[in-house]
């Protein structure tokens, strides 16, 4: 949604993106060949986007290469626009890598609600397992360890809070909900840096297309205190801030036994049957 | 392994117990390793037989997996000096190349890959390779190219599809999608959303992705114990909950498709799924033909009849019509075909390279290693249900079936109408030769063909290293058994210009292979001595039968009438009525 903006503002991103996809209809405006990078570094590092501890290490020169060359490709797009920029939600785990290797280099985090991030992913990977059931831990991982998403949320923006400290003039925190609720996260960056952005474009932001859950559930075992901590940090720092939050219930929706118990409950096989799917 | 593999010089390093100048055991050793495993197990093997470009290769690979570029290079060049067109080899340089960025030379290593052997992941990379390099014309005639090698491969219709993007627009990009997706695989059906939505038609990228989630459960047999798998593996609670309930409001939005459907299904947990699995496993079949065109369609008709879900078929180059009978086939059952040009008879490699691709493949339980001329006959039932009733879930990884040989009446040879199947003698013991008859070895008082031979193997996929030599054995993890209820009956000789056929085609790919010691494959390379003294005639008269002999035979229990096969031609798909008695 922020650089959708910021490309309609005028930002160069490029024009190798991740496209669109049902859970985000206009596209995911990311860098094909910056998640490459990315991911051969978490690789390296022995893990992957789900990450959920502290930065993972990258070879620096590896990085600046890398990045030197992304910066080239994109310098070359350029032709009079005020800019270029990539996004990546893996940047934030490299985020020092890409300070310490472009000094002009700024920073947009846009952060949304740890319990809506968490949900997101979960619903993603429901849509993913409906079309391919998998058996594999990398494929359930949110959903047989309930608390992983919320994790991976604490150590994303842990790591840009701290970069945010140490390059206060270089980063910015933009909320998704405040986007949503109408706030122009392109005026915000032009009038912080004056970047040359066309701040009267539109921004393409669309509601009706953001499922926003008004109550949302965390399961047992989720880190409560240092969850809510964090989202009040990241609002405090905000140049676009979220107006409000989800209801957060803190009942489990790991852990505690429900009524489906085990097997296939009968409104999906009913589903299945409908479907004509092979019995 | 037939005994035909080993070399008596092989020099295993002791304590290994590995015969290092056996291919089919080097890479039955390998196979459970990991890359440094086998590498730290590959370099004493090298250090005795440093010339071994074989081992070179596969020290190549290995190293290549550690990320040990530069070695791995060197030891996959010197490999190319003992195969200069195994196509892993010539890959795997191209893959160390492009790992350092080096993709103009990346590209043309996949692409001499491509030409030694046409391989999707060959293509796959080579594709990949091109349009890193930003040359989008090649990579849409390129891959026009490789769908004519693989048409049902998404990766390489994907590829097209995104260079049509590139260079003429979404819409004609669709167009060319509409050519190449089978409807139901769920990346092009998210390449099909990306494509109308990037065109301006959200109501129809969503539609169209509704649609194709419809149509991919539906064309999976295993769909619901796929999934019922999946909800397995989340702990019961709230987390499962919620995982069914977006599951099933997704599908809400799925119109059922416009023909109705089967009535409620039986309700079946993932315990029940797997009961009848194991009672009804899923099979598959690998298939090696060379010039069999009097039997390939029969062997495919009659084995898909009885149950095998799936063939993989490597075709040896054949020049009669074979090649293009299985690509008619393949239109009408679910087939892999393999393009193997080496006349080598490296048969034992072929068979597991085929056999992983099934393992890789992960759909199917168990697997008939097969050649054109076997007919896998159960006394009851189906393949599958014989093997699920002998296996009774427990962990026999290979099962091992009598094979009996089918003898030529010279009566119905002469006939106009023969057909293969017209062979109902079925050998019981090994039949005595007349007097003036020529045995088929010094230690034979057979004719090789008239006589006992070597039990065939099905394997269970999971656990499966790797396949012997002719089919014989295999290197499991699982048990081996006898399986008294399935016979492969085997028509070795049918006409004299198949038979001469068969003779001439083994005859100069042994000649060919350096892998096997002289003492394999005996009868074959018999015959071929003689067909090469111009003598095939008189083995051939020894190896068929007139009337009056045969019901001697039979009188004296040496061979019994099984007419199965001829019956189920007949009427494919019947169950085969029990073998008549002799």
């Amino acid at each position: 949604m922020t650089m959708q903006a910021l490309a309609r503002a005028g930002l160069v991103v490029g024009d190798s993106l991740i496209g669109a996809d049902p859970t985000n209809p206009d596209g995911h405006f990311e860098d094909v060949q910056t998640v490459r990078a990315h991911d051969a570094w978490l690789a390296a590092a022995g893990t992957d986007w789900r990450h959920a501890g502290p930065a993972p290490g990258v070879d620096p020169d590896e990085a600046r290469r890398t990045i030197g060359a992304i910066a080239h490709r994109l310098d070359g797009q350029v032709r009079g626009s005020p800019g270029w920029g990539v996004k990546d939600p893996r940047a934030t785990l490299f985020v020092d890598a890409w300070l310490g290797a472009l000094p002009d280099l700024r920073v947009v985090f846009a952060y949304r609600h740890f319990a809506a991030c968490a949900d997101s992913l979960r619903r993603r990977q429901a849509s993913e397992l409906l079309r391919r059931p998998s058996t594999e831990e990398a494929d359930l991982c949110f959903w047989t360890r309930p608390t992983l998403a919320l994790e991976s949320w604490l150590a994303h923006n842990r790591i840009a809070l701290a970069a945010a400290e140490r390059h206060p003039e270089r980063c910015a925190f933009v909320s998704q909900e405040g986007q949503l609720a109408g706030a122009r996260a392109v005026g915000a960056l032009e009038a912080l840096w004056g970047l040359g952005l066309d701040t009267a474009a539109e921004t393409g932001v669309d509601a009706s297309k953001s499922g926003r859950a008004e109550r949302v559930e965390l399961p047992d075992g989720a880190p409560h205190d240092e969850l809510e901590a964090l989202w009040t940090a990241l609002q405090g720092r905000a140049l676009v801030r979220a107006p409000g939050a989800p209801e957060v219930l803190r009942h489990a929706v790991g852990d505690a036994p429900a009524g489906s118990g085990d097997g296939v409950p009968e409104a999906l096989r009913a589903q299945w049957d409908r479907l004509g799917v092979a019995a | 392994m037939n005994g035909g593999a080993h070399d008596a010089a092989g020099d295993a390093p002791e304590g290994t117990g590995t015969d290092w100048s056996d291919r089919a055991a080097v890479h039955a050793r390998l196979h459970p390793l990991a890359p440094a495993e086998r590498v730290a197990t590959l370099q004493p093997a090298l250090a005795a037989r440093h010339d071994d470009r074989f081992l070179h290769g596969l020290l190549g690979i290995a190293l290549y997996n550690l990320g040990e570029l530069d070695r791995s290079r060197m030891h996959l060049k010197l490999g190319l000096e003992g195969a200069a067109g195994d196509g892993d080899l010539l890959f795997h340089v191209g893959l160390a190349d492009r790992s350092e960025g080096r993709l103009a030379s990346a590209l043309e290593w996949f692409e001499r890959s491509v030409a030694t052997r046409p391989n999707a992941d060959y293509w796959a990379l080579a594709l990949q390779t091109l349009e890193e390099l930003d040359r989008w014309p090649e990579v849409v005639s390129r891959a026009e190219r490789a769908l004519e090698d693989f048409p049902h491969d998404p990766r390489l219709a994907i590829v097209l599809v995104q260079a049509v993007e590139r260079l003429d627009g979404a819409e004609r990009a669709v167009d060319e999608l509409d050519r190449r997706d089978d409807g139901a695989t769920p990346a092009l059906a998210e390449l099909r959303y990306r494509l109308l939505a990037g065109a301006g038609r959200a109501e129809a990228a969503g539609r169209a992705h509704r649609e194709a989630l419809g149509r991919h459960l539906r064309g999976r047999a295993d769909y619901r114990e796929r999934a019922a798998r999946t909800l397995d593996r989340v702990p019961a609670g709230r987390s499962r909950d919620a995982l069914v309930a977006l599951w099933t409001s997704e599908l809400a939005r799925v119109e059922a498709p416009a023909e109705p459907v089967a009535g409620p299904a039986v309700a079946e947990t993932a315990a029940h799924a797997a009961a009848r699995r194991a009672a009804h496993p899923r099979l598959a079949m690998s298939l090696l033909v060379r010039d069999e065109i009097d039997v390939v369609e029969a062997n495919v008709r009659f084995h898909a009849a009885r149950g095998v879900e799936h063939f993989v078929v490597t075709d040896n180059g054949s020049v009669d019509g074979t090649r293009e009978a299985l690509e008619a086939l393949a239109r009408e059952v679910s087939m892999q075909i393999i393009d193997e040009p080496s006349h080598t008879i490296d048969q034992d490699l072929w068979v597991t390279r085929m056999a992983r691709r099934l393992i890789d493949a992960g759909t199917f339980d168990w697997a008939i290693h097969n050649d054109a001329d076997e007919f896998w006959v159960p006394d009851e039932g189906s393949l599958p249900e014989t093997i699920g009733r002998a296996v009774g879930g427990r962990d026999v990884g290979v099962l091992a079936c009598a094979r009996r040989n089918m003898l030529v009446d010279r009566a119905a040879i002469a006939r106009a109408d023969y057909r293969f199947a017209d062979n109902v003698h079925r050998v019981e013991r090994t039949v005595p030769l007349l007097p003036g008859e020529v045995p088929w070895n010094d230690a034979s008082d057979s004719n090789g063909v008239a006589r006992e031979v070597m039990d065939k193997v099905l394997t269970r996929l999971d656990g499966l290293a790797s396949v012997g030599y002719g089919n014989h054995d295999a290197v499991h993890a699982g048990t081996t058994e006898p399986l008294a209820e399935l016979t492969v009956l085997h028509y070795p000789v049918r006409t004299y210009a198949q038979f001469e056929r068969k003779v001439v085609n083994y005859g100069r790919s042994l000649e060919r292979n350096d892998r096997f010691d002289p003492g394999s494959s005996l009868h074959l390379r018999h015959w071929y001595e003689r067909w090469r003294a111009g003598a095939l005639h008189e083995v051939y008269s020894h190896a068929t039968f007139e009337p009056e002999r045969l019901r001697r035979l039979l009188a004296e229990g040496f061979v019994s009438i099984d007419t199965r096969v001829a019956e189920g031609l007949d009427a494919p798909g019947r169950p085969d009525a029990a073998p008549e008695a002799a």
